[in-house]
């Protein structure tokens, strides 16, 4: 995999003879989007972040925890130097000083890696102040202003954009907060050894071996999956819990275009294989009791319109549920995605608009019990 | 001006003006729960959502661009602001609002979720307010409030559908470090805090025939009073004030001016003295209650900074009970008073240990503002058409001093009006313009005699902290610094009227520097009344006897770790 | 740069919780209120500020996971120690835990901040002993 590759700081030491300006336009030609699941083009963060003034932060974003997901996991516990590498190239081109790696709490195993790799670059280069700090807990602090609120000391709660963190962020400094995916793409990028189309698919649920697979954007699903073996008949694809859920279609092309286009999204590019042997009302209830789990709680929609989406789910399961709650389910979840304030609280009904699209006999099945 | 389009209809809007305030500000009317732009408090409840350009966004968060097409009302919009209504209605506990608040206009249809009520304790451990967790909406805007206070007594705790807003540990708020300013109750939508209320306690009071029940209005009451009953801020409600309170059965109505006075006058000879003979400087004012509080639990160490005088409402009560009973024959014991006041912390102080003079509680019960108006509107009073009257004599005299004790420099014009009388220039000046205003910190020199008495006037306890701050670092270098806990002073306190909108608190304060310009007498130690206690009781300002009855102590109340 | 989270960590891997006084000291430690250390500390899962039982099994219950029987553990759990989900009876708390990144060995059981990987039925026994 190339996310495996040493690169032994070489890319930094490359980065460190160039201009800024040109490395942000040869991070544009490569193409790099934030692998955090937004998509926002890495060499514009890049560039707003350099042209802000005063002191600069660099915060590289390994709270992971959208279900399903484990390639930051992986990548930090293969090549926890390839990252720290690319907070340093990314550090020099929008010149701070300043750089925090924000880690997940259920990953401080990873903590003792991690702060090696920085201890190997502060013996190299050290330019750069990094610091590793271990999150307390929460779904909401990968979302990138939330992070710098649980940075600051503060309630982990999103802030109202703009302003945007490249503008004012930590400590309302210009702070550039990219995923570890994407940091760890920079030295590649630099090195030319930067492959556009490969992504990191973090594959789970019923297959014989489950794990994260290099694969090319454009693949269809069915061969992806082949190679982590499938077990059974698989029904339904989730991609994680945010970005919806489709039905199994092994020939289904992998693109971020298309999925899309089903109503999907292939945010981090996560696959949970969920095969016919499942209760897929189980998987769902769960789905939805942990964006009530992590909710922040500071809006309306997301705070209290979740756990009506649990309650409904529950009484489909009990066989309570009438078709007055199946459409009240689907009039909830677009209130929520349309109204939450936040990226995660506007997805965190995808599942439910997808599962609704194409698993209605999920539902209809549990209504006819009644 | 770049212009946009709200409901088809061109508005021109400024560069950084969010789709919310550029609609208000053209008369139309986005529905809104948790926006407060002073407190900064947006984006939470997504009631006020539009659509900008086809795409939902709440429009308090949301800035205009030019060309921008705004429709505030839809059937989608209409729709998720139902359910959004609908899901906050399903969760309080709509019964427990009590009075006319904010949220009620949004709560008349029929709800879409069954009931999943709040059921937390209600906390009821503070004299002054009340804390109702199970009717709150988890706006936020009391914690904006309570942290631009520097307070800091209450948070959100815990997150999603488990956030509530407490104190740490879900403490009683009467064990925290709350002042009791009670700006908190200003700005709930809910009533989810509110100040406690004595209504009860006062009526049974004056159901006892055997009681002698006086009641003392504050300066800044007669000001604002009448917004409850539909007049405009400002209109001064005095004669009718003392009217409808007759009409509800107290057996006196006095100023509590009067108290002011006295105030003015010992905390002038007070400083004076303090000037002249090395005492401990700058001296603050020590009539706010929350001021108070939050010294003795910020700053005790400053407490010999802090002038040992009572508040006004409290030096009334001790005379009333002491003076006034003699004079009249009547036993202390029968005695009720009763503060009219524009503030939850007067409440607080009322039962404080130290404001008890021969066994008997200086003031036994406060009445905010609202509170008034409640029992007013209770008794089916027609305020508007009463006719005017007079406080009752000897204890309803005052001065023009008084008059302004409602307003943010308003103690310090009127000590600055004795202390050039005490200093011996007899001819001294009346309005000293350089006091007043509502700018947060002011500072001013006055010359008296040879002396610059340098003073600073800070409200909001914000402020308070930045200049105690300085105290603290022996950076203040001024004889006087006036506090008040509250923003804009007396005429913005804990228990007036909801509104924390500085245009309405300017118009109070205008009313009372107007009612102070009509009045003959407008110097403290010019009020007939004052002499005659000195003279009959007091004996003399710091007099051994004044020192009992006219001033007081305080504690520590910091943490001890 | 001062982090309240590294300090909060402290504590709570010394104490196994938030003690009331170790956050009155951090309090004044940093200058703010103690409603808002609070508020900020109650708001992680990671973090307990009421003195927590002895023990905690949590189940992980994101898709993988029950897709790999997680449900069918939880069950197990309830019946073998007698106690219902998230109930405070007794030593152990059981609880539901969120998707802890480690989908590719699920179904995940955490003992007292141990992970115990790819659990099976019949390690249920085993691993309740870790509790006794």
């Amino acid at each position: 995999m190339q996310i495996e590759r040493h690169t032994g700081f070489n890319g930094l030491r490359k980065a460190l003879s160039m201009n800024p300006d040109e490395l942000i336009e040869l991070i544009r030609n490569s193409g790099l989007t934030g692998r955090g699941g937004a998509h926002f083009p890495t060499w514009k963060k890049l560039s707003l972040a350099r042209s802000s003034q005063g002191e600069k932060i660099v915060v590289c974003d390994a709270e992971e925890s959208e279900p399903g997901t484990f390639k930051d996991r992986f990548i930090l516990e293969k090549n926890p130097l390839i990252v720290v590498e690319g907070i340093a190239i990314a550090s020099h081109i929008i010149e701070a000083r300043q750089a925090i790696i924000y880690l997940r709490g259920e990953y401080s195993f990873l903590e003792e890696g991690i702060r090696k790799a920085i201890e190997e670059y502060n013996k190299l280069f050290g330019d750069i102040n990094i610091h590793l700090i271990i999150s307390g807990g929460g779904y909401i602090c990968g979302e990138e202003t939330a992070i710098l609120n649980s940075l600051e000391g503060k309630r982990p709660n999103p802030r109202n954009k703009p302003p945007f963190p490249v503008e004012k962020g930590y400590m309302d400094k210009p702070t550039l907060v990219n995923n570890v995916e994407t940091l760890a793409m920079l030295p590649l990028i630099i090195l030319g050894d930067y492959d556009p189309d490969l992504r990191l698919f973090s594959i789970s649920g019923n297959v014989e071996k489950p794990g994260v697979y290099e694969a090319r954007l454009g693949i269809t699903l069915g061969e992806l999956i082949a190679r982590a073996k499938p077990i059974g008949n698989p029904r339904a694809v989730l991609l994680g819990a945010s970005g919806g859920v489709l039905r199994y279609d092994p020939n289904l092309v992998l693109t971020m275009d298309n999925i899309e286009r089903l109503g999907g999204m292939l945010g981090m590019n996560t696959l949970i294989i969920i095969n016919d042997e499942q209760d897929l009302l189980q998987v769902f209830k769960h789905i939805a009791e942990f964006f009530v789990h992590e909710s922040c709680g500071l809006c309306t929609p997301c705070r209290e319109g979740n756990p009506r989406i649990v309650d409904i789910m529950e009484k489909i399961i009990d066989g309570t549920a009438t078709s007055r709650d199946i459409s009240l389910l689907e009039r909830l979840a677009k209130y929520i995605a349309d109204t939450s304030m936040c990226g995660l609280g506007k997805a965190s009904t995808k599942w439910l608009l997808t599962a609704l699209k194409y698993f209605p006999e999920v539902f209809s099945n549990a209504k006819s019990n009644n | 001006m770049p212009k946009a389009i709200i409901d088809g209809r061109e508005i021109e809007f400024e560069e950084g003006e969010t789709i919310l305030e550029a609609a208000l500000r053209n008369g139309i009317n986005i529905p809104h729960l948790c926006f407060n732009k002073r407190l900064g408090v947006k984006g939470r409840c997504r009631q006020c959502i539009v659509e900008a350009d086809g795409r939902i966004v709440a429009s308090c968060t949301t800035r205009l661009r030019e060309g921008m097409h705004i429709i505030t009302d839809n059937e989608k919009i209409r729709e998720y602001r139902k359910i959004n209504l609908d899901l906050l209605k399903s969760r309080i506990n709509t019964s427990q609002i009590l009075e006319d608040e904010e949220i009620l206009e949004y709560l008349e249809e029929e709800g879409l979720f069954e009931e999943k009520l709040l059921s937390l304790p209600i906390d009821n451990s503070s004299p002054a307010i009340v804390r109702n967790p199970n009717i709150c909406i988890l706006c936020g805007r009391c914690v904006a409030m309570c942290n631009e206070q520097t307070v800091g007594a209450i948070n959100y705790a815990y997150r999603s559908i488990n956030t509530v807003i407490i104190p740490a540990f879900m403490d009683e708020i009467n064990n925290t470090v709350c002042s009791t300013c009670g700006q908190c109750t200003l700005v709930c939508p809910t009533g989810a805090i509110r100040e406690k209320e004595d209504i009860d306690r006062v009526m049974e009071a004056l159901n006892d025939k055997d009681k002698h029940v006086i009641i003392q209005t504050a300066p800044s009451i007669r000001a604002s009073l009448g917004e409850l009953f539909g007049l405009p801020p400002g209109t001064l409600v005095t004669g009718k004030m003392v009217t409808a309170l007759r009409l509800l059965g107290f057996d006196m109505v006095f100023d509590t001016d009067l108290g002011a006075d006295l105030t003015t006058f010992e905390e002038a000879h007070e400083l004076w003295h303090r000037i002249n003979n090395n005492g401990v400087l700058p001296m603050t004012t020590s009539c706010c209650p929350a001021w108070i509080k939050f010294m003795e639990h910020f700053y005790p160490d400053l407490a010999p900074h802090v002038s040992t005088c009572k508040s006004p409402h409290e030096m009334f009560g001790a005379i009333a009970k002491s003076y006034y009973a003699r004079l009249r024959g009547i036993d202390p014991s029968r005695i009720v008073v009763v503060s009219a006041m524009p503030c939850t912390a007067k409440k607080f102080e009322a039962q404080r240990q130290e404001l008890i003079n021969d066994g008997y509680r200086n003031v036994d019960y406060v009445l905010t503002t609202r509170e008034i108006a409640r029992m007013i509107k209770k008794k089916g009073i027609d305020f508007n058409s009463l006719e005017e009257s007079e406080f009752d004599k000897p204890l309803g005299i005052s001065s023009g001093a008084g008059a302004i004790y409602g307003a943010t420099g308003g103690v310090t014009e009127s000590v600055l009006r004795t202390l050039v009388w005490i200093a011996g220039e007899e001819l001294g000046k009346i309005e000293y313009r350089e006091v007043r205003g509502m700018e947060g910190v002011r500072e001013a020199e006055i010359r008296i005699k040879d002396k610059n008495i340098k003073i600073c006037i800070v409200h909001g306890l914000g402020n308070a902290r930045k200049i105690m701050e300085k105290v603290r670092n022996k950076q203040a270098e001024y004889h006087f610094i006036e506090v008040m806990a509250c923003p804009g002073g007396c005429i913005g306190g804990g228990g007036q009227p909801k509104s924390n909108d500085i245009n309405i608190l300017r118009k109070r304060a205008m009313a009372l520097y107007t009612q102070d310009k009509k009045l003959k007498i407008r110097k403290a130690h010019e009020n007939p009344i004052v002499r005659r206690i000195y003279d009959e009781f007091l004996e003399k300002p710091l007099s051994e006897k004044a020192h009992k009855y006219l001033h007081t102590s305080y504690i520590d109340r910091a943490p001890k770790i | 740069m001062k982090f309240i989270l590294e300090d909060l960590w402290q504590i709570e891997k010394r104490f196994g919780y938030l003690p009331r006084r170790e956050l009155e000291s951090l309090a004044e430690k940093h200058g703010k209120p103690l409603a808002e250390i609070f508020s900020v500390a109650s708001f992680y899962s990671l973090f307990s500020v009421d003195n927590p039982p002895k023990h905690f099994i949590g189940v992980c219950t994101c898709p993988s996971c029950i897709a790999n029987g997680a449900l069918e553990i939880l069950h197990a759990f309830e019946e073998e120690l007698g106690v219902s989900i998230n109930s405070d009876e007794g030593d152990i708390r059981l609880l539901k835990l969120q998707c802890q990144g480690r989908c590719d060995k699920a179904p995940v059981v955490v003992i007292d901040g141990v992970y115990y990987e790819k659990v099976r039925l019949e390690n249920i026994e085993k691993l309740i002993e870790k509790c006794r």
